[in-house]
């Protein structure tokens, strides 16, 4: 297989780790819906605290974001 | 695309991808675009908060009203987890949230620069984000990790600190050095992430859909994400903070 084509392959593969912040993400708006609605008072401090952890979650997408673009600067 | 006669070139996607545009070379270091922004950033913060502070008194007014609420925010943002640590580290918590969030809104600001030659009209933009170049995150995270370590050791005497490296089993020191290793490493990397595929996917929203739309955009991925991903750096590293000092006393 030609090297250019191997790192297409490998950066639209890369892509699919995606998946991983995605579910993440979503898990943890929805615990913080859950919590808001048994607490409304506690609204803000939930907010803080689950976007913090959210792009925290994101690190790993953020990484494959990284070797998708390394590898598509080989091409 | 001709313009009376001439050639106009605009950056692409293409060319924002391959990284920052070299302008000149000192020795053999070189002067890159986003070397001049990130030294603009700073010298404006530089000369704004010293705009600000001067000739405080008892009574603040409104000049110095703005010092103290933008003093009073650093301070509660490091007080999240640092408890009554809070404002011997606000200073140090502050400067990173103020440099890391304009360098990150830089990209708003589009200043063209206009490159002349022979038929030729090159047209390209003047400012790109500090942090969409990874030299420049990997440099802050280095700087706040060193911080961090200073305190550590100073907090828990040198002893202390390399035994802490040992804590739960003498086997685990190679796995507490790689923790050690990844705080910078993630803290930079997701910084440039960010910031370098928004800078991206906006490029590619300007080739594809050029009217109306990428100001909505532009709302997201550099006010929302710029403010939040500022945010995070700086909780984090006072998050880490309070790991080497405690957060009360």
């Amino acid at each position: 297989m030609d090297i250019k084509v191997a790192c297409a392959l490998g950066a639209s593969l890369a892509v699919l780790t995606g998946l991983g912040p995605a579910l993440g993400q979503g898990y943890a708006a929805g615990k913080a819906v859950e919590a808001i609605s048994r607490q409304p008072e506690a609204a803000d401090s939930i907010r803080t605290t689950m976007i913090l952890g959210q792009s925290i979650a994101e690190t790993t997408g953020i990484y494959a974001f990284v070797i998708a673009i390394l590898l598509v600067l080989k091409i | 695309m001709k313009f009376l006669g001439y050639n106009l070139k605009f950056a692409s996607a293409e060319n924002l991808a391959e990284g920052a545009q070299v302008y000149f070379k000192i020795w053999s270091m070189p002067v890159t675009n986003t070397l001049v922004s990130g030294l603009l950033v700073s010298s404006l913060l530089i000369v704004l908060f010293f705009f600000l502070t001067r000739k405080m008194k008892v009574v603040p007014n409104r000049r110095q009203y703005v010092a103290e609420f933008l003093f009073f925010a650093a301070e509660y943002l490091a007080g999240l987890s640092l408890g009554k640590r809070a404002r011997q580290f606000a200073p140090f918590m502050g400067a990173l949230f103020f440099y890391i969030f304009l360098s990150n809104i830089l990209g708003f600001f589009p200043i063209p620069i206009i490159t002349f030659s022979k038929s030729l009209i090159e047209i390209k933009p003047f400012l790109r984000s500090p942090t969409s170049d990874l030299n420049s995150t990997v440099g802050l995270a280095l700087c706040a990790m060193g911080y961090v370590t200073y305190y550590a050791i100073k907090h828990q005497g040198f002893k202390n600190y390399i035994k802490g490296f040992f804590q739960p089993l003498f086997i685990l020191f190679p796995l507490n050095i790689i923790g050690e290793v990844a705080k910078p490493f993630s803290l930079s990397v997701r910084l440039f992430g960010n910031i370098f595929s928004g800078m991206l996917i906006m490029a590619l929203i300007y080739k594809y859909l050029p009217a109306i739309l990428p100001s909505f955009f532009h709302l997201y991925f550099d006010i929302f994400a710029g403010l939040i991903q500022s945010l995070i750096f700086t909780s984090l590293t006072t998050v880490y903070m309070s790991f080497a000092v405690g957060n009360d006393e």
